[in-house]
């Protein structure tokens, strides 16, 4: 039901040219992608700039006619994508600066510089950090199914329509990276 | 940290991120300036119908329905592709194929499927006819090209035609017993056509082995029966007042004079063939021929002359007749002609093949003079007669 109320939405945009109903979109969305970015961006500033170049990009890509068959998926691949162009730039505004050794560009790499935050938020991001220290060790296939469902809390259909896999085998990489991670614990 | 500990610190992050709520200021200020832009950059003309009709289906119809079906209606698309285009394909390519290649049972079967599909006698008469047009292409076609087996697929193409020629023979037959509306026209096409067949046969029998050769003259009899079964069909409807048949006498007439002419016209080309034998035979070596060669030769001369008066007597009886318009006692001499012409044609042949590989002349000249016709209205061309010495 929630995906056909956005398919409709997205109708009226496309075709009805009304720019209310992606402001419903909005709406709809604006909180889970906030949460989403929030504990993986060093500071509220950083999590409200990428939450809003979220929506922007969906709207290009609107704009640009690109096929969305899942709003909800669609709009956390462009979130999680922003997140790492977040530190990219950032390792390579530290680089210019520093011209220190390249690090990896993810998103582990965050400063804990948050201001005034409560002191919950820091553990939680202490204890998200030492989780994904963990995921990285993994191959790839891996670990993007596990940030996804672990970290991102995905359904497996959301995480099939991000990685362009289907959902059958997206259960089959999760059951094999919690077997990986469990020998890797041990 | 075990698997236990991961999860647990995995649990107290989901936790945290529950109570997560954006502040409101921020949320309020950033839907503003993204409608801003919405509508700044919102296209203003009607969305174009491919993204209206897509966006439609996308809400009609579900994600995973669509994930469903996609492959088994893929699926039943590439069988369809594979199975109608393959055969369209096919069939196009047969339609180049000869006698002996792999598509040619194609080619013939397409053509029986489109015979059967034809309704009407008459409509059946003139495809058929087309489609011995299209033997007759393959023959020629068979004998410019030199290619293994040549030989062996002509005899194979020849008898094809002889047997489908034998086929329209006997559609001019039913097509004439039924008086079948729109066959005057058909038998029409099929006496133009048996015409043309002769004339293509002739001209590549002249390349042929003399194996192939026979077989090529059985199928130009057969031609000529059937062209001679046409002409009695117009004959009989130019006569007949109770027949729907439109059918002048002047137009059967003119018929059979050209198959006259044309019967004149070969034994000519086969009485010239023979002479230049002839005349070419040295007088001594004529003289000093002698023994077994020779005496076989002197008995195939005598035999191919004795042929030749005869064809030659039989068409001049054809000719009075036409000349005296009694077209149908014509008709019956123009095939016995035909024949007689046919033998004598393939005893010319022999003999000049004979000659030509003994090395022996022969040994008298055959051809002593060609007498024109007497039939000015009926043929322009000169009958001739053969005379021992």
């Amino acid at each position: 039901m929630s995906q056909l109320i956005d398919q409709y939405q997205l109708y009226r945009v496309r075709t009805k040219r009304d720019a209310d109903a992606f402001s419903s979109l909005y709406d709809r969305y604006i909180s889970a992608i906030y949460r989403f970015v929030y504990l993986k961006l060093p500071s509220r500033e950083v999590a409200e700039d990428v939450t809003s170049e979220t929506f922007l990009r969906f709207w290009n890509a609107i704009l640009q006619n690109t096929e969305i068959r899942n709003v909800r998926a669609f709009l956390y691949q462009i979130a999680r994508n922003s997140v790492v162009d977040y530190y990219r730039k950032a390792e390579a505004q530290k680089q210019v600066v520093t011209n220190d050794d390249p690090a990896t560009s993810s998103y582990l790499e965050g400063q804990f510089s948050d201001r005034g935050r409560e002191q919950r938020v820091v553990e939680a991001r202490t204890d998200l950090r030492i989780v994904l220290e963990r995921i990285e060790r993994l191959k790839e296939d891996y670990r993007d199914v596990l940030t996804l469902r672990l970290i991102d809390g995905l359904g497996f259909t959301d995480i099939a329509l991000v990685l362009d896999k289907t959902p059958g085998h997206v259960r089959v990489i999760y059951h094999r990276a919690l077997k990986a991670l469990d020998k890797l614990a041990t | 940290m075990t698997k236990r500990d991961l999860m647990r610190k995995l649990q107290s992050v989901r936790t945290t991120e529950r109570v997560i709520v954006p502040d409101q200021a921020f949320v309020a200020r950033t839907r503003e300036h993204l409608l801003l832009q919405v509508r700044n950059t919102l296209p203003t003309q009607p969305a174009a119908m491919p993204v209206r009709a897509r966006s439609a289906m996308r809400l009609l119809v579900p994600p995973r329905l669509t994930n469903l079906m996609r492959a088994p209606a893929l699926a039943i698309l590439s069988v369809m592709i594979t199975v109608l285009g393959g055969s369209i394909a096919s069939v196009s390519a047969s339609d180049r194929s000869l006698p002996g290649d792999f598509l040619y049972p194609i080619k013939i079967a397409t053509e029986q499927t489109r015979l059967a599909f034809t309704s009407g006698k008459a409509e059946r008469l003139v495809l058929k006819s087309s489609f011995v047009d299209r033997r007759v292409e393959e023959i020629q076609k068979i004998a410019a090209t030199p290619a293994p087996e040549q030989q062996v697929r002509l005899k194979q193409a020849a008898e094809d035609l002889k047997r489908d020629l034998n086929t329209v023979k006997l559609q001019v037959t039913e097509v004439r017993a039924e008086q079948t509306k729109g066959g005057a026209e058909a038998v029409k096409i099929v006496d133009k056509a048996s015409a043309q067949i002769i004339q293509n046969l002739q001209l590549v029998k002249n390349e042929a082995s003399p194996e192939v050769k026979s077989s090529i003259a059985e199928a130009e009899v057969a031609a000529v029966h059937t062209g001679v079964t046409a002409v009695e069909a117009l004959l009989e409807a130019s006569t007949n007042p109770d027949t729907e048949w439109i059918v002048s006498e002047a137009d059967v007439r003119q018929s059979i004079t050209n198959k006259v002419d044309r019967i004149t016209a070969s034994l000519t080309d086969s009485e010239d063939k023979l002479r230049s034998i002839s005349d070419s035979s040295n007088i001594s070596n004529q003289l000093q021929a002698t023994g077994t060669g020779s005496n076989l030769l002197q008995g195939m001369t005598s035999t191919t002359v004795g042929q030749f008066n005869a064809a030659s007597t039989t068409l001049q009886e054809a000719r009075t007749l036409l000349n005296a318009n009694k077209l149908s006692e014509v008709s019956g001499k123009l095939l016995e002609a035909s024949k007689a012409a046919a033998q004598a044609e393939t005893a010319a042949d022999l003999l000049v093949a004979s000659s030509t590989q003994s090395n022996i002349p022969i040994p008298f000249p055959v051809i002593t003079s060609s007498t024109p016709a007497t039939a000015p209205e009926a043929s322009s061309t000169a009958t001739s007669t053969t005379s021992p010495p």
